[in-house]
């Protein structure tokens, strides 16, 4: 069977929240996009400090635009609208769905600043606004999936990034207590957890769960098989437990497993995913897949460099190179590719509808800002992956500015979106 | 998914078969020969038969019973993007006939490209919600009798 965009539409339009819905949540993930890229740029030497040290600072502030403002923000708005329609569920509500966005915008924006700035108590006002606009998504979530039909392999994704949500949103929490009340705990340990509950739990595996349909619906091809999607999940699960275990005892060996285990359930994904992208049945897989296959590669990296560490046999700077791999490269590579083809889609849906049949995805897609934002993206991720391995800042400020012009690109492209939909 | 229902494995047929013919003019259509505009024959013959009788098929006997089972959202939808896939095939095959009589100028050769792009997406993007959507639906909805009489219905 091939999962199709009409998955969202036949069977659905009453599922379907007011375009207003999803598009803010986009539209709050591309401008925290740009302004995550514009804070590197302006303290270019955060990079190693902050992967070397954590703490607050403008590199807590910048990792963080990209990990609640853009991974988080797009991430919930993509599940609020396209879950309810996958699992043939009601939208539970759209006031719901509303007022998560505006406290994790306005969460969002106050952490990063308290970030920047130094300044405890804006963050911990930040945080707790996230916490609480995750923990109203979470109920959604939690709703949507209980009652959920079909899509067993992605439902099964979704339940275990909410259990990951919820033990990132206390890990998250007590860190903030830590900066703000000098909560006593063993910060480098709760900061590694939190950091593998966020990438790997929460938004790894509604990556991972998404992609069963998603990729398969763009590309035209068969769905991997349950079978292959629940073993990678399995894997990846088994290594989230471990590996939070292994922080909470200390081991460095149990981490090895851990990471193990990571390389395996990677590997595994891509694997099922690639396969079932060769019996596709259109030969062109279209731009945003070659920023799929970067992502790929950027996550089986990422675990392999987490074992190298864990086995103390990384190279110097490890760590910087590490958070590079996870976050821009996996995680908001993949993102902004899979974003690209659910804007315009989402914008068809909206613009039909009136008895005349939905427009032609193809006019919701302007290609040339997204094809300068593609070069850009790729230029910006391999000088950061070049300056975290040298620890050469005026090559992070490079990066920078080349992902700044790139997040301006991506930017023109959603707001032709929208124009062309006002139309 | 292999599908169980003698009626799904067939519409899943043609819409291989309809992905594999819309593929090849994408891939040829930027240059023009003999074997382009023996295709674009081809597709107009399609449209007009196998697209024609697949689209009727649906309408009269399954998307009734999809809106009996509660499901009239997806047989709305899919009559509707019916309706646009007729509207753009008629003018494809009144273009397919100019190129076949010798009528068709450089402008109509335009407009014939043009025509079969924007046809070539819409029946993508039109199969692709079938797949999801009317097969698996058809899946939960017939019974083997049932079925049985809908494929015998639908090869006579």
């Amino acid at each position: 069977m091939i999962p199709a965009a009409g998955g969202f539409t036949a069977g659905a339009r009453s599922r379907l929240l007011p375009a207003s819905v999803p598009l803010r949540y986009f539209g709050a993930a591309v401008l925290f996009h740009a302004l995550a890229w514009a804070v590197l740029l302006a303290y270019p030497e955060e990079l190693a400090r902050f992967a070397s040290f954590g703490g607050l600072g403008p590199g807590l502030a910048a990792l963080h635009l990209v990990t609640l403002g853009v991974l988080a923000m797009t991430a919930v708005g993509a599940t609020l609208q396209l879950l309810p329609v996958a699992t043939r569920q009601a939208v539970r509500s759209v006031a719901a769905a509303k007022l998560v966005w505006w406290l994790l915008a306005l969460g969002v924006a106050l952490f990063a600043a308290g970030a920047a700035a130094y300044r405890p108590q804006l963050l911990g006002a930040g945080g707790t606004a996230v916490v609480v606009a995750l923990g109203i998504y979470g109920w959604l979530l939690y709703e949507n999936l209980r009652h959920a039909r079909g899509m067993r392999a992605v439902v099964a994704h979704g339940w275990g990034a909410l259990a990951a949500l919820a033990l990132l949103a206390a890990s998250g929490l007590a860190l903030v207590a830590h900066y703000e009340h000098g909560l006593a705990l063993e910060r480098g340990a709760f900061a590694a957890a939190h950091l593998v509950l966020a990438a790997y739990g929460f938004m790894g595996l509604l990556a991972l769960g998404l992609s069963q349909f998603l990729l398969p619906m763009f590309a035209v091809s068969p769905a991997p098989s349950a079978g292959s999607a629940l073993a990678a999940l399995a894997a990846a699960g088994s290594a989230i437990l471990v590996s939070l275990g292994a922080l909470a005892s200390g081991s460095r060996l149990l981490l090895a497993c851990a990471a193990g285990l990571g390389v395996a359930a990677a590997a595994a994904h891509v694997v099922a995913m690639e396969r079932a992208l060769r019996r596709r049945l259109r030969p062109q897989l279209g731009p945003a897949f070659v920023l799929v296959r970067v992502a790929w590669a950027c996550l089986l990296a990422s675990v392999v460099l987490a074992t190298l560490i864990s086995l103390s046999w990384a190279p110097p700077r490890a760590a910087a190179l590490f958070g590079v791999l996870l976050v821009p490269g996996w995680l908001l590579t993949f993102l902004l590719a899979v974003l690209q083809r659910i804007v315009p889609f989402l914008a068809s849906v909206h613009a039909g509808g009136r008895g005349r049949g939905a427009p032609l995805v193809s006019s919701f897609t302007p290609e040339r800002p997204l094809a300068a934002h593609r070069f850009l993206h790729l230029v910006a991720l391999a000088l950061l992956l070049v300056a975290a391995a040298s620890g050469a800042d005026v090559l992070v400020r490079l990066a920078a500015a080349a992902g700044l012009a790139g997040a301006l690109a991506y930017g023109t492209f959603f707001v032709q979106v929208l124009a062309r939909l006002k139309e | 998914m292999d599908f169980e229902r003698q009626i799904s494995r067939r519409l899943h047929e043609e819409h291989v078969a309809t992905l594999e013919l819309w593929a090849r003019v994408e891939q040829t259509i930027g240059k023009r020969d003999a074997a382009l505009e023996a295709l674009l024959g081809r597709c107009a013959a399609a449209l007009a038969d196998e697209v024609a009788r697949h689209f009727d098929f649906e309408e009269h006997e399954l998307f009734p019973r999809l809106t009996d089972a509660g499901e009239g959202d997806i047989a709305e939808l899919l009559t509707e993007e019916h309706d646009v896939i007729r509207s753009a095939a008629t003018q494809f095959q009144d273009l397919c006939h100019g190129l076949r009589t010798g009528s068709l100028d450089a402008l109509g050769w335009q407009r014939l490209r043009v025509s079969a792009l924007e046809l070539a997406e819409r029946l993508v993007a039109h199969v692709q919600k079938e797949e999801m959507s009317l097969l698996p639906a058809l899946e939960d909805l017939l019974d083997e009798e049932t079925d049985s009489q809908l494929a015998l219905a639908y090869a006579s």
